[in-house]
């Protein structure tokens, strides 16, 4: 695999996440990305472990690269987010509602959206992302069964870790994304 | 002292010592305990069976819960353990995001008790399944199993 042009096609994502969230939240959002690796999934993040309460998106990958999408919003973020969508007073939201929920799930779908529209261009195939799936909960206990489904083949995962900062909060969100290798492997040679 | 005990793995001890897994969701953790000598053991296996996966017990030793407890309880015998005193303690198996498609964390968990109950291993307690996220401390000096759950 092209680990410079991974590399590139990261960072064009990421630029492209930025722009999304700011268009949609009107507020500079810093985003940082790390290189992206091939790792176990379990070691993919060390959010495995934490106790951080929050809330979690989960998308499925789909199409000619298989994986796994997750998003997780440190509370105060997630409210924080709601409020500014919904043009809410800011800290208006303590609590998510059903309807917060959704938003949540729709700026999940957006930003991997658009992440994997990068992606697909450039490897020349067609990855989608299905339904998001909302939960709340520890951060780890979140990420463990989505961990747990890679580790049925002991496949390798493509590990792409992007975080991003309402500036106003100086929290970090982080959005993770889990693909096959192999099937992006094969997908890369072939294109 | 405290031992973190992350996914995939398991550790025995004994006497004195706490063992710990943090931000439990769809993996079964198993304390075993044996009281008349002190030997705490801990799994915090992710997936239910090593049976169509071929795995190799070098190489995958916690990360099923059927191997996962077979090793542990060899470990715990290489200390001195005995079959008949262990007890079990079972958590986790939760399905955070209520999927239909898949239930990792229920087949962990009747993974466990069938191993258990195979073992003839007595499960004395459990904080499974729902949609939550659980914390788990093992003190080797009591056998006591502490459960934080943070909604």
């Amino acid at each position: 695999m092209n680990e410079e042009k991974l590399n590139e096609i990261t960072e064009a994502a990421s630029q492209r996440c930025s722009a999304v969230l700011f268009k949609l939240t009107n507020k500079q959002i810093q985003v940082i990305f790390s290189p992206p690796i091939i790792t176990d999934a379990k070691k993919a993040t060390p959010l495995l472990n934490s106790e951080e309460i929050g809330e979690g998106v989960y998308l499925p990958i789909k199409g000619d690269v298989q994986g796994s999408g997750i998003l997780l919003f440190p509370k105060e973020i997630a409210c924080h987010l709601c409020d500014i969508i919904m043009k809410r007073k800011l800290h208006t939201t303590q609590e998510l509602c059903s309807f917060d929920k959704e938003v949540l799930k729709e700026v999940s779908n957006i930003i991997i959206g658009n992440y994997l529209s990068v992606f697909s261009n450039s490897i020349k195939g067609e990855v989608t992302e299905g339904m998001p799936n909302f939960t709340s909960g520890m951060f780890g206990a979140i990420l463990e069964e989505v961990v747990s489904n890679f580790a049925k083949d002991n496949s390798k995962v493509l590990a792409i870790k992007i975080e991003f900062m309402l500036e106003t909060l100086k929290l970090k969100g982080t959005m993770l994304l889990l693909f096959e290798s192999e099937t992006v492997s094969a997908n890369w040679l072939a294109s | 002292m405290n031992t973190e005990v992350p996914m995939g793995e398991l550790v025995v001890i004994k006497e004195e010592g706490n063992l710990t897994c943090h931000a439990v969701g769809s993996c079964a953790v198993v304390a075993l305990y044996d009281p008349k000598l002190k030997i705490a053991g801990i799994i915090h296996a992710m997936l239910p069976s090593s049976v169509p996966h071929h795995a190799s017990r070098a190489t995958d030793n916690g990360k099923y819960v059927d191997t996962a407890i077979d090793l542990v309880l060899e470990k715990m015998r290489s200390f001195g353990a005995q079959s008949f005193n262990i007890n079990a303690k079972l958590v986790g198996g939760a399905n955070m995001f209520n999927l239909s498609s898949s239930n990792i964390g229920m087949d962990n968990i009747l993974s466990a008790k069938k191993k258990l109950k195979e073992e003839g291993i007595k499960l004395i307690g459990e904080s499974i399944g729902g949609s939550i996220g659980r914390s788990v401390e093992f003190s080797a000096a009591t056998g006591i199993v502490t459960v934080k759950i943070i909604f």
